[in-house]
């Protein structure tokens, strides 16, 4: 049985939440997961309560930054240790909580599995703008993707995402859901020396970085029209296999089975986005420029 | 009965098919004909040689072993089973 409360209602990407879950609670995923722009064609009921038994699951743990997490599949039902439990489907969905709530990495989990049922990639890239063009820039962590967006930034490009980017292959729009750009001191003085004087009046994350708010709710739908890898040093083109490989560490591992089914579509569509040639820091700022200065007739 | 691992990633590489296990994220590459087994499954192994015996120019005996040494390798790296 769910606590009765009152519904909370809210957008993420196309995804209509109706929330029950307490104010405090929903506060919290509004701020990672809220966004403003564009229309819902999906529903997600967020409720407190105990979780359903699994039925039939099959267990497998995963290493989050908190602590290992055991997750429980059985086909569109997922359990996510013993926090969170959800139905997925490609409209509709439903989210329960224990009572207690769940860790912020959890909820994450959750969503960007129900956001992967809709059909939406989740890529960890940063993306960059310029009118209704967008190129993602992907890489391991400590690849240079911040950095990169902020001599972008410089140069006069909109950031939409420092490293949490959506893609929707069928229509090809892509939407950040980072509200700030976290860059060091030394890097914002070194690339983006113009912006230090409004550094006072930033704050910095954990880990002493500047947190440089992004405009979100782009006036326009962007569309990707590259996928760019970083790479710490000069490498050969990927083989194919190796482009297989990039994507996958961009986009993540589905768990349920719809998700699966829409995550495999949209890896086959965004390998014809990617560019086989690996990129370094160096590199990766003229080519985006060049990427985004490019007009088809279709688009002017 | 040979089936495939619902749970692997499937990713289409012009003729070739790359298979990613999603618990280890071992990935392995099928050649068109591998590509054609894959895609048939669930079938019994006498079934997929003879899909290769009709589609290529392999004698039964090559073909039953072609298929064989295939999905030993796929069950090893647990990306099919045998029900």
């Amino acid at each position: 049985m769910s606590t009765a409360r009152p519904f909370l209602r809210w957008q993420s990407l196309d995804l209509q939440v109706s929330s029950a879950l307490p104010p405090e609670l929903d506060i919290q995923l509004r701020e990672f997961w809220q966004t403003r722009a564009g229309a819902t064609g999906r529903e997600v009921s967020l409720t407190l309560g105990p979780l359903p038994p699994p039925r039939d699951a099959v267990t497998q743990r995963v290493s989050l930054l908190e602590r290992p997490l055991e997750i429980r599949v059985a086909a569109d039902e997922l359990w996510l240790g013993e926090q969170l439990w959800a139905r997925t489907g490609p409209l509709n969905a439903e989210v329960r909580c224990r009572p207690d709530g769940a860790s912020p990495e959890v909820w994450a989990l959750m969503f960007t599995e129900l956001h992967r049922a809709g059909g939406w990639l989740p890529l960890h890239a940063a993306v960059v703008a310029s009118g209704s063009r967008a190129v993602a820039i992907t890489g391991v962590s400590g690849a240079g993707k911040s950095t990169a967006a902020l001599r972008l930034s410089a140069a006069g490009m909109q950031v939409i995402a420092e490293d949490r980017a959506f893609w929707h292959p069928a229509s090809g729009e892509i939407r950040g859901l980072d509200t700030h750009l976290r860059v060091y001191d030394d890097s914002l003085a070194r690339f983006a020396p113009e912006r230090l004087p409004g550094a006072v009046a930033w704050e910095r994350d954990g880990h002493g970085k500047l947190r440089i708010p992004l405009q979100t709710g782009s006036p326009q739908a962007t569309r990707l029209v590259q996928l760019l890898l970083l790479r710490p040093a000069e490498l050969d083109l990927l083989t194919p296999p190796e482009r297989v490989r990039v994507l996958w560490e961009t986009t993540g591992v589905p768990l349920t089975f719809t998700a699966r089914q829409q995550v495999q579509r949209g890896v086959a569509q965004l390998l014809r986005l990617l560019s086989p040639h690996p990129l370094t820091r160096e590199q990766v700022e003229p080519a985006v420029r060049g990427l985004l200065a490019f007009t088809s007739p279709a688009e002017s | 009965m040979w089936q495939a691992n619902a749970e692997v990633l499937v990713t289409a590489l012009d003729d070739e098919l790359v298979l990613m296990h999603p618990t280890s994220n071992q990935m392995f590459s099928l050649n068109p004909s591998g590509r054609l087994v894959w895609q048939a499954l669930p079938r019994t192994e006498a079934a997929l040689a003879g899909l290769l015996t009709a589609q290529y120019d392999l004698s039964p005996e090559q073909a039953g072993q072609d298929v064989h040494a295939l999905l030993l390798d796929l069950q090893n790296r647990q990306l099919a089973f045998l029900t």
